[in-house]
């Protein structure tokens, strides 16, 4: 078969197309960018994503402010997202995993409904769920604490990740459980020796979803976290553009300064977005 | 040594259409030591009886024996039994070493012999150099032999083969063949064979089974099912060309009796329990242009002729049908010239029309 090469009118309508696109997604971040490096408070009105002038005055001064007791500031919320994001994920996944595998593999009473209900759950945005949850982590003591945001984000992180996991475990061809089963591996081996290495892919790319929805939420953390202390990077930033001074110099610093860890982690993931392991594991 | 046997084996699918039994009630032994193929069309239960086989299927009644002890409730790691599956199922993230010392790492054999183990297969299948490769660095036959590989490794009680070379090219399944034949010869351990091709069946089997829609058509060795197939299935299913068939009425003439079909009449062989409509087996190689001894002339004309090298196919219409010939290189019929074929009657193979059984 031979691949028709498009005409020339249609590369030039589709590539416009294209980078109207991405412009109109870039050209916000770009202004962020833009007030990051350049001096003053304000949000200057000129549409140019172009600084006049660069400085890394609001960086210097984000890095360096100090909290109440003396300490860094920002380095102690970045403390905090990482551990909540990092909690969330090794908590999301090490129960996904398991959950996904068992309904991808095995025949048992509830697995319909277990699955129905994950994606039932799925519908509900996180601020509808907002008063229950406050009520569950208030019986809890876990109101005002980090792990009380690892267990609402891991709650509403695992149902995305068993779908997502359980679609990936279905992929793998069912010979290999066969073949390993005829070699004399349990179900609990076959777990560990077949299916997390061969599922590598798809686990990265949930990992960096659990991650993702822990590090970016805003609206969760600033409910139940009245502690400034243990702020989240992103409810830090909200507070830090108050209703009366609001510094949006440092405002863009930071939020530029909390994308580098998702951007960091896109980088090393991308790689099993790309490539399927399992070649050569069947004929062709 | 070990026989594996199976009694009353059905199996019913849950949701096949129509509800029917892939398998019902089977019985079946497989000596020790032998090398069973099962054999048939696509479709009629052959990978189903395997996998009731090897745990990996649960039959819907009946029972799997091996050894004398009924293992049916079982799962496939306490059978020991080692599978080779028609699409390899290598584990792709393992080196060849590591997929060959799987099941011995589960065993938890020592390094030291696990390690011998795996060389010396490595050896005898020519995979020595690949030990440190993934298996979507090899060729298709390398694959195949690695899947080889990781059976034998284990000196199982049983082997079982689900179409093991259907993957492979022509000539590479020649040789595989021949490796297969040569390691059941040396391990002499009961093996279970599925397949489709008549050539792997007839050249590797000690005892052939063939199945038609789960059931048993004929058990026995190569040279029985070629030279006394059981019924007009067994019959058209081995063998290339396939044999020719011819209705025939068997009547009563003066002493003895005779089969008369169109265009030909040949007498019933004595003994035979004949009578009514029946159909005449006999096999290309069977028929002759030339006349001799009490052959049976049969008028026709050639539609085809293929040229195989070292002989020609004949295709021959007759009025009781069209008739395929194996005839050497040199004869000088060609498509459309008159011809008269010549039936060998003591190579004829009689069966019943209603029953299509074998009467003779
Ligand atoms: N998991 C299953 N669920 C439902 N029906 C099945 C299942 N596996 C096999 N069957 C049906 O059972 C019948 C026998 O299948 P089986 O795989 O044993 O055939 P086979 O003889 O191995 O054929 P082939 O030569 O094509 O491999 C087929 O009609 C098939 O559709
Ligand atoms: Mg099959």
């Amino acid at each position: 078969m031979s691949v028709r090469r498009p005409k020339l009118p249609i590369v030039i309508g589709v590539h416009a197309l294209l980078a109207v696109a991405t412009m109109a997604v870039l050209y916000p971040v770009m202004l962020v960018v833009k007030k990051a490096f350049e001096p003053g408070r304000q949000f200057a009105l000129s549409p140019s994503p172009i600084p006049k002038h660069v400085t890394l005055e609001h960086f210097r001064a984000l890095l360096s402010a100090r909290g109440s007791h003396g300490q860094l500031a920002f380095l102690q919320h970045t403390v905090s997202s990482l551990a909540v994001a990092i909690a969330t994920t090794v908590v999301g996944i090490a129960l996904s995993c398991t959950a996904a595998y068992a309904l991808s593999r095995f025949r048992f009473p509830g697995r319909k409904t277990a699955l129905t209900s994950f994606l039932v759950v799925q519908m509900f945005p996180a601020s509808l769920l907002m008063i229950p949850l406050y009520v569950l982590l208030h019986e809890l003591g876990l109101l005002n604490s980090l792990s009380g945001l690892v267990l609402v984000y891991s709650t509403t992180a695992i149902p995305f990740c068993v779908w997502t996991l359980k679609g990936y475990f279905d992929s793998l061809p069912r010979e290999l459980f066969e073949a390993a089963r005829v070699d004399g591996a349990g179900p609990i081996r076959i777990f560990w020796t077949i299916v997390l290495p061969l599922a590598r892919p798809g686990i990265a790319v949930t990992a960096l979803f659990s991650f993702m929805t822990a590090w970016n939420e805003f609206i969760l953390a600033s409910t139940f976290l009245t502690d400034e202390g243990k702020y989240t990077l992103p409810v830090m930033l909200k507070s830090s553009v108050g209703q009366f001074s609001a510094d949006w110099g440092q405002f863009a610093a930071g939020a530029l300064l909390t994308s580098l860890p998702v951007m960091a982690l896109f980088y090393v993931v991308q790689k099993y977005l790309v490539g399927g392991l399992t070649a050569g594991a069947v004929k062709g | 040594m070990c026989e594996v046997r199976l009694t009353g084996i059905s199996k019913r699918y849950e949701g096949a259409k129509g509800g029917r039994a892939t398998i019902e009630r089977l019985d079946l032994t497989f000596p020790s030591g032998e090398l069973v193929v099962m054999i048939g069309p696509s479709g009629c239960g052959k990978s189903t009886t395997l996998r009731i086989v090897a745990g990996l299927e649960e039959p819907t009644t009946g029972s799997v024996w091996i050894d004398g002890k009924d293992v049916t409730a079982l799962p496939p790691a306490q059978r020991d039994l080692a599978m080779v599956f028609q699409s390899y199922a290598l584990y792709p993230h393992m080196t060849v070493f590591e997929n060959l010392a799987f099941a011995l790492r589960i065993r938890r054999a020592p390094e030291a012999e696990i390690t011998e183990r795996v060389t010396t297969v490595a050896e005898a299948l020519g995979l020595s150099a690949l030990l440190e490769r993934r298996p979507k660095a090899l060729s298709g036959g390398q694959r195949q032999r690695v899947a080889i590989g990781r059976a034998v490794v284990r000196k199982p009680k049983v082997f079982l083969f689900d179409e093991p070379l259907s993957n492979l090219d022509a000539k590479l399944r020649g040789e595989m063949r021949r490796e297969i034949a040569r390691i059941h010869k040396d391990a002499g351990t009961t093996s279970l064979y599925v397949t489709h091709d008549q050539i792997e069946a007839m050249t590797l089997a000690d005892r052939i089974v063939v199945l038609r829609d789960g059931d048993v058509q004929q058990i026995g060795s190569p040279l029985e099912i070629y030279q006394r197939p059981a019924n007009r299935f067994v019959a058209g299913f081995f063998g290339t060309p396939t044999m020719n068939f011819l209705s025939a009425a068997v009547e009563s003439e003066g002493g003895g009796r005779k089969a008369r079909g169109l265009g030909f009449a040949v007498p019933v062989p004595g003994p035979a329990d004949l009578g009514g409509e029946v159909v005449l087996g006999i096999r290309p190689e069977d028929v002759s242009l030339e006349p001799g001894g009490d052959r049976v002339a049969l008028p026709g004309a050639v539609t085809l002729r293929e040229v195989l090298g070292a002989e020609v196919v004949l295709h021959v219409t007759s009025p009781a049908g069209d008739v395929t010939v194996r005839a050497p290189a040199q004869t000088p019929a060609r498509a459309g010239d008159a011809v008269t074929v010549y039936l060998d009657p003591s190579a004829l193979h009689w069966f019943d029309a209603q029953s299509q059984v074998r009467a003779a």
